[in-house]
């Protein structure tokens, strides 16, 4: 199987992605050419090639001193980028001089609904407007490395090339995330239990024999949500209401196989037998405290763990398992008024964004119903702060989807 | 007696004790034959909920063999003067649909189905009167002629057994055998209505064999670990035993369920009703041609079923279409997941999830998984079956000539010559 995903996505064999994220939305200027936004995207792309070796352009002038060292390099913290598109690149409203002249809008590549109800998805709603950080945008770059100052750089760099140079780019907004490394949640539970293996990955994530979209072959796409999480509403639930809702023990991330329920009509969650007894992911761990089997009890299979994968015995290629290859990252930020919002910036990559879609609305089985899981109606949980779709193609010359600026 | 698919009561009497022996015999049969201890005949002792098996409905082959949705959108809706071929060819999913047009060539309506045809055939057998009636009713119309249905058998004529009925009836409501043509009846090619499945693979019968021959505890290691997990259903499908066709969207699915809950040991059992039933329909996805208010869930007029005491819907009939009082019709609404406008049944099939219900029973005594040796999965878009959908849509679109040669196509124009340029062959 060839191999020409952009980096940035960690699913060979051994790789581990980087403590920090960020996501920089750009728009292209009004009025540019596609031949300007091209020449600009690659002037971004190439200085940040040269980030990414530790080199900053300013730190190596054009025009050194005669005693200036060179190469002047930092360290560059393993920093990795991502380029990809979203649907208003191709939309002739935001663009009345067409960027995209000669090359379709992949169909699944729509910006995400902000009216109406029930959006963008069927019981995963934006926050309330005022809370709202959502914009569409031409263009987002992922960066993802081991220290704070790596990413944020990046976005720096960017920001002045693109004063120094009056690149026809703007920065739209920016999004910050953080790795956890006690592999829980900020409701406490483990999350990103389940894995696939990288060949699992791979046939999950890659775009192959779509003739339909020819440029983005050997890509992908992004599907990023900033969930927010209502911490008071959570811990306003039970323990043992919540652990029903994931479907987990909460303490040792054991999956809840039956329900018991006692005399008085308590209903209790038996854990898998064998489960470990520690706070941490045994590794290896059990193969069913990895994957569970659908359970026979209904309660059970209401929980989120089951709800966002239904067909657990489908294979991971197969359009009903739905698998989709997360790669999240935690986030916490505090409102000019003082609240904290606190939640979760997930990001997967999958060879066909309708896979998410489905995830969140289908019913009555998967997510659909419910805002994180249970039996509706359920707590609201999350609610969606920012989000989109966007088409990651393959790696390329000068810069990964170079082609659709023809 | 085994209720009736949707819990419906179209059989009556002898018509509901042949159904009831039908669905005995049907499992009886593939169990025997597979020699499954895990897939069984549904029993007292499973009173949980059933669990939803489901799917897109959409023949996603098509999409993966043609490697393009927009080709195989238009292959799933082409017909031709005999009916609706796209149909025979690529609506393999247990569902099955066709298209209305109006004179401009829009979509006004798309009726979709998951009625098996082994209960058609049973009502042909003993519910003609009911039958016809139902037929007429799917067509719009007062009356449908039984010789449009039952071919020349008149159904309710003196002395006409139901071996005479489902005879007539086969010839005309289900496919020529050994074709991949329509049925040759406009009821069910699509030219009038579409009553019920017609294709073979999506029988009711074929889903029972294809659950019997995955109840088995199959097994794959995990690594180096010394642990197993369940064979998926494209792993089994390619490893072990199997009545049933990876790549598609239903085979896999359900193969991978059934083993699923063999390999934790547990017995298995279609939910009675048995029958394929729409689970879901996201409804909320197609806009107004505003583009901004969503099309209202009474649109998507549900039949052919009801709910079990378990309080899951069995629809098997779906029939989408905008009031008429409204300026617009279906092909003016758009998708708002992918901005189209509907210009194919297809884009109103996606929409559907079809699937089983099954019920998890107790234990199999004496079950452990049984570690299988792994053969490598089917390369869905290069398997050999594709040829079959390459074939019939450069039947519908003829690829143009291959260009001329270069050396042909440079060579200048010759004057007119008294001169033969070549001889007749």
């Amino acid at each position: 199987m060839s191999d020409n995903l952009q980096e940035g996505i960690y699913f060979r064999h051994g790789e581990r992605p980087g403590n920090c994220w960020r996501l920089l939305m750009l728009n292209v200027a009004d009025n540019t050419t596609p031949k300007g936004a091209r020449a600009a995207i690659d002037k971004v792309w190439a200085m940040l090639t040269r980030l990414r070796q530790g080199i900053v352009d300013d730190l190596n002038p054009a025009q050194p001193r005669p005693d200036d060292p060179s190469p002047v390099t930092v360290p560059s913290g393993n920093l990795t980028c991502l380029i990809g598109y979203g649907a208003r690149l191709f939309s002739s409203s935001a663009h009345p001089l067409p960027l995209i002249r000669n090359v379709p809008r992949p169909r699944f590549l729509t910006a995400f609904r902000t009216v109406g109800t029930n959006t963008p998805f069927r019981s995963l709603n934006w926050a309330q407007p005022e809370d709202r950080q959502h914009q569409d945008t031409d263009i987002v770059i992922q960066f993802i490395a081991d220290t704070e100052l790596a990413v944020n750089r990046a976005i720096v760099e960017v920001s002045k090339l693109i004063a120094e140079q009056g690149l026809p780019l703007r920065i739209v907004t920016f999004f910050a995330g953080f790795n956890r490394d006690d592999r829980r949640s900020w409701i406490d539970f483990h999350d990103g239990v389940n894995t696939m293996t990288p060949d699992q990955r791979q046939v999950v994530i890659e775009l192959l024999n779509d003739t339909d979209a020819p440029w983005l072959l050997g890509g992908t796409f992004l599907a990023f949500l900033r969930c927010e999480a209502d911490l008071s509403a959570w811990r306003g639930l039970p323990r043992e209401q919540q652990e029903f809702m994931v479907g987990r023990d909460k303490l040792t991330g054991c999956p809840l196989v039956s329900v018991t329920t006692l005399a008085d009509g308590t209903q209790i969650g038996e854990k898998m037998a064998g489960c470990p007894m520690t706070g941490t992911i045994p590794s290896p761990p059990p193969q069913g405290y990895i994957d569970p089997v659908t359970p026979a009890d209904p309660l059970l299979r209401a929980s989120h763990i089951h709800r966002a994968n239904v067909n657990r015995t489908a294979d991971p290629r197969e359009p009903s398992a739905n698998r989709v290859y997360r790669q999240g990252y935690e986030f916490l930020e505090c409102r000019a008024d003082g609240r904290l919002a606190l939640g979760l910036n997930f990001v997967s990559f999958q060879f066909d964004p309708k896979r998410v879609t489905d995830i969140l609305n289908r019913a009555p089985e998967w997510l659909g119903p419910v805002n994180f899981g249970g039996n509706p109606p359920s707590a609201r949980v999350l609610s969606l702060l920012a989000g989109g779709y966007y088409a990651v193609p393959p790696k390329g010359e000068p810069f990964p989807g170079a082609g659709l600026f023809d | 007696l085994a209720k009736q698919p949707g819990n419906l009561t179209d059989l009556t009497g002898a018509g509901a004790q042949e159904w009831d022996e039908k669905i005995q015999s049907m499992h009886q049969d593939a169990i025997a034959d597979a020699q499954t201890k895990h897939f069984v005949v549904q029993n007292a002792s499973m009173t949980q909920t059933p669990a939803t098996v489901d799917w897109d409905g959409v023949p996603v082959r098509a999409q993966t063999c043609l490697k393009s949705r927009s080709k195989a959108m238009r292959l799933s809706d082409w017909t031709t003067g005999i009916g609706d071929r796209g149909r025979a060819v690529c609506h393999e999913e247990y569902m099955e649909w066709r298209t209305v047009h109006d004179a401009s060539g829009k979509i006004t309506r798309v009726e979709i189905t998951t009625e098996v045809q082994e209960y058609w055939i049973a009502m042909a057998r003993h519910s003609p009167t009911k039958l016809l009636s139902l037929v007429a009713r799917f067509a719009g119309e007062q009356s449908a002629p039984f010789q449009q249905v039952y071919g020349n058998v008149n159904p309710n004529g003196a002395g006409v057994t139901p071996a005479a009925r489902e005879q007539g009836f086969r010839s005309m409501m289900l496919p020529p055998p050994n074709t991949r043509n329509p049925p040759r009846s406009p009821y069910n090619n699509g030219q009038k209505a579409i009553c019920f499945l017609y294709q073979n693979v999506n029988a009711l019968e074929a889903a029972v064999v294809l659950a019997a021959f995955a109840g088995f505890p199959h097994a794959a290691a995990v690594g180096n670990t010394g642990q197993l997990r369940p064979l998926t259903g494209a792993e089994a499908i390619a490893s072990t035993n199997q009545n049933a066709l990876d790549c598609r969207n239903s085979d896999p699915t359900i193969v991978g369920a059934i083993i699923g809950q063999a390999f934790n040991g547990r017995q298995v059992a279609l939910d009675d009703p048995a029958g394929i039933y729409i689970t879901n329909v996201d409804a909320a996805r197609l806009l107004r041609p505003d583009n901004q208010t969503e099309a209202p869930e009474e649109w998507f007029n549900l039949q052919r079923g009801s709910a079990s005491a378990d309080g899951k819907q069995r629809f098997q009939r779906l029939v989408f279409e905008v009031p008429a009082d409204l300026p617009f019709v279906v092909g003016d609404l758009v998708d708002s997941q992918t901005s189209e406008t509907i210009d194919f049944g297809w884009q109103v099939a996606q929409l559907i999830k079809v699937g089983l219900y099954v019920r998890i029973g107790g234990n199999v005594p004496g079950s452990i998984p049984t570690p299988v040796a792994l053969q490598p999965v089917a390369n869905c878009a290069e398997q050999p079956g594709c040829s079959l959908f390459r074939q019939a849509f450069n039947i519908m679109e003829p690829p143009p000539p291959p260009p001329l040669a270069e050396s042909e196509s440079e060579r200048p124009t010759r004057r007119a010559s008294r001169i033969p340029e070549a001889s007749i062959e």
